[in-house]
């Protein structure tokens, strides 16, 4: 259900929909904000996948990372003209789209994003995407485990001139 | 003391020299009226330490709207394509072939600048008072290191600074006030593998709790604003004593738009602009400017006085820097402790950098570089994505080490302030521009700090570092000077050796602009403090 509704959405392009008004419609839509949920949280569980800590979209950081797009047009347009690319790369290796993908599959089409062109929409979205993504996951303390940190107050470092355990 | 009555003494500026000049007046019964354009912080509640996400927040001074512009800055060089900034995640800096604007990093607010410095407490060193004389460049200061030097002890005593035994060249009738804080896990690793000289950076943050400030507890995280007031910013210190006397009221949020000029060479009053943007003429037997650099020459060139010798806004000095960044083997915690807690005084000498004049520092600055939380690891020292990059996570945080480096920043032609016509603020006035040029010995001086900093990481077993980024391509100044210089010719200079005007006699300037020469890399709020705490005396004996 939700991949068709992207599919819907992504075919209004060719049918001369401005890229501004694509990004709004997809974006502030309801059924676009399913798409974008499921699509853009697979993709970042992709890059922050879960270990010993949570993945990305069980710490929220997907809902955080489109609530900022929907505030930035420019933001939006990078986001929706990545989540295109990673379908349509998809199925240019084979799949049905990039939420039907396994993991291993997940991970050849985010590195081909990573591996584009510098100044390629894809390279930019993996970019922009990696540090937002990194940075909203990183500001959780359930990300923290196993990294002897905490926020710097009340507490401090009292031992900080002993070898850390 | 009420708003409407009028002070003895106007001072506009409330940051490192502006509050020491009013605990020094207001202390000896001296009504005075401190302006400050920014707000008063409330630390426990402003900064974000406490909150999980304080490294992306950082020190909450927002500019709601541009504060200076830039002229276009120089065009880059092939030849010194090594000094270009660049990251292992992020390739090289990328400025376009042209020098690329980056920050002033000035706060406004009560206690200025230092409320997010690092906290580092400097004596210049005396010979770097003497670039004139020895070798030609800058101007010489119209005192000299002994003539400073209680004022240097007072400034320390009240702020309680810690610092080592012994400081080489910059000697001391007293021993610091409060002992040398211990180096870091991570300081003693790398100082340990250094064929460098390393000691206890001095710090005007406790060591030991004093006049009511507990003693620090190493969290690192100075740059955001301390919130338990152990770190010695001019709103704890200087702006609280001011205050306590019953004699200093602060008005924040309250800007100096206009000095308009009287009869008898002297002040008349002040246009001032409150918070709700009213505008009132405030008086005062004297006024002291102590807004930085900056927007010191802006006030005075947009008051259309104090600039007779055509000096105000020229010989403008920025901060000449090298920062470098790699990871260690070994598990160091270098996320705690202190900001700049080792400092390396070797190349400090104005002759010790061989072919070039002026002198530089070099400090372990892991925190200051903002290598405290994971956010930062994540984003620029650990690459990669997914269970790889986790992993990588848990067994480099920690091991980072930065080092940096400040260099001895000389003033040339192509260095200064004025205004920009073309840009105002709310009030209508226009603002500062900053034209910055690096010339041949600045460039000179930066490949010198660039090896040493690679040096230092290399013998700590560092090879490569990951991230490396300096004042080549991209202007990014903390410390800026010489806009409002003083001396004894008054067709040189803008202030005499008491930092009053040569021409106005109730106008003083109390901050970093009346610099001479910039030093050879040392922090300059301890000397912003002592010059000012020195001319609030000589105000009280005039």
């Amino acid at each position: 259900m939700r991949r068709r509704t992207l599919l819907q959405c992504l075919t209004l392009l060719p049918l001369g929909l401005s890229a501004r008004a694509f990004a709004a419609n997809v974006l502030d839509g309801a059924q676009g904000r399913d798409v974008q949920s499921s699509l853009f949280a697979a993709y970042l569980d992709t890059l922050i996948p879960a270990d010993q800590t949570p993945a990305a979209s069980a710490l929220g950081v997907d809902r955080r990372l489109l609530a900022q797009a929907r505030r930035s047009l420019r933001a939006r347009r990078l986001l929706l003209g990545g989540l295109k690319w990673l379908e349509k790369e998809a199925r240019r290796q084979g799949g049905e789209g990039f939420l039907a993908l396994d993991e291993p599959a997940r991970i050849k089409v985010v590195s081909a994003a990573e591996g584009s062109p510098a100044r390629s929409l894809q390279r930019r979205f993996f970019e922009y995407t990696r540090d937002a993504a990194m940075q909203d996951y990183y500001s959780d303390p359930r990300s923290w485990q196993s990294l002897a940190v905490h926020p710097p107050q009340p507490l401090g470092y009292p031992a900080y001139h002993e070898v850390p355990r | 003391m009420t708003a409407s009555t009028a002070p003895e003494v106007l001072v506009i500026g409330s940051g490192a020299g502006g509050a020491a000049a009013a605990w020094v007046l207001a202390s000896r019964g001296v009504k005075v009226l401190v302006l400050e354009a920014g707000p008063r912080f409330i630390p426990r509640y402003d900064y974000p330490q406490t909150q999980a996400d304080w490294e992306s927040r950082g020190f909450p001074d927002t500019p709601q709207s541009p504060r200076y512009t830039f002229a276009p800055l120089q065009q880059l060089d092939r030849q010194f394509s090594h000094l270009l900034s660049r990251s292992s995640l992020h390739g090289a800096l990328d400025a376009g072939g042209r020098r690329r604007a980056g920050d002033y990093q000035h706060v406004r607010g009560v206690g200025g600048s230092t409320l997010h410095y690092s906290g580092e407490a400097h004596r210049l060193h005396p010979q770097a008072m003497r670039m004139h004389s020895r070798f030609g460049v800058a101007a010489d200061w119209p005192l000299d290191y002994a003539e400073l030097e209680p004022y240097y002890q007072k400034v320390e005593r009240l702020v309680g600074v810690a610092g080592p035994q012994q400081q080489g060249a910059r000697w001391r009738s007293v021993a610091f006030p409060q002992p040398a804080h211990a180096l870091s896990y991570c300081s003693q690793r790398v100082t340990a593998a250094s064929s460098l000289n390393w000691q206890p950076n001095s710090l005007a943050i406790l060591s030991q709790a004093h006049d009511g400030r507990p003693a620090c507890n190493y969290c690192a995280a100075c740059n955001s604003g301390c919130p338990r007031g152990d770190k010695g910013s001019a709103d704890v210190t200087f702006m609280r004593a001011a205050e306590n006397s019953g004699n200093c009221r602060v008005e924040p949020r309250s800007s100096a738009l206009k000095l308009v000029a009287g009869d008898n060479d002297r002040i008349d009053h002040v246009l001032v602009a409150d918070p709700t943007g009213d505008v009132r003429e405030v008086r005062a037997k004297a006024v002291i400017v102590a807004c930085g650099a900056l927007e010191t020459p802006r006030l005075l060139l947009n008051s259309q006085l104090g600039n007779e010798s055509g000096q105000v806004g020229r010989n403008f000095m920025e901060t000449l820097y090298w920062q470098v960044l790699g990871l260690h083997a070994d598990k160091l915690g270098s996320h705690r402790g202190l900001p700049v807690d080792a400092i390396c005084w070797d190349f400090n000498a104005p002759d010790a950098i061989p072919g070039v004049p002026g002198g530089m520092t070099l400090s372990i600055a892991t925190p200051q570089s903002r290598m405290a939380g994971p956010v930062s690891y994540a984003t620029r020292l650990v690459g990669g994505w997914g269970r790889a990059h986790k992993q990588a996570m848990r067994e480099r945080f920690g091991h980072a080490v930065g080092i940096s480096s400040v260099g001895e920043c000389l003033p040339n032609e192509g260095s200064f302030i004025d205004l920009d016509d073309a840009q105002t603020d709310t009030h209508g006035l226009p603002l500062p521009r900053i034209h910055s040029h690096l010339d041949a010995t600045a460039l000179q001086r930066l490949e010198f700090m660039r090896a040493r900093c690679h040096q230092v990481l290399a013998e700590a077993g560092i090879e490569t570092p990951l991230e490396e980024t300096g004042s080549y391509d991209q202007f990014n100044s903390t410390h800026v000077f010489g806009t409002c210089r003083m001396g004894e010719d008054a067709q040189q200079s803008v202030v005499d050796r008491w930092g009053r005007s040569h021409r106005w006699r109730n106008l003083y300037i109390a901050d970093a602009s009346v610099f001479p020469s910039s030093g050879g890399g040392e922090a300059p709020s301890l000397t912003i403090q002592a010059l000012a705490v020195r001319t609030a005396e000589q105000l009280l004996r005039a």
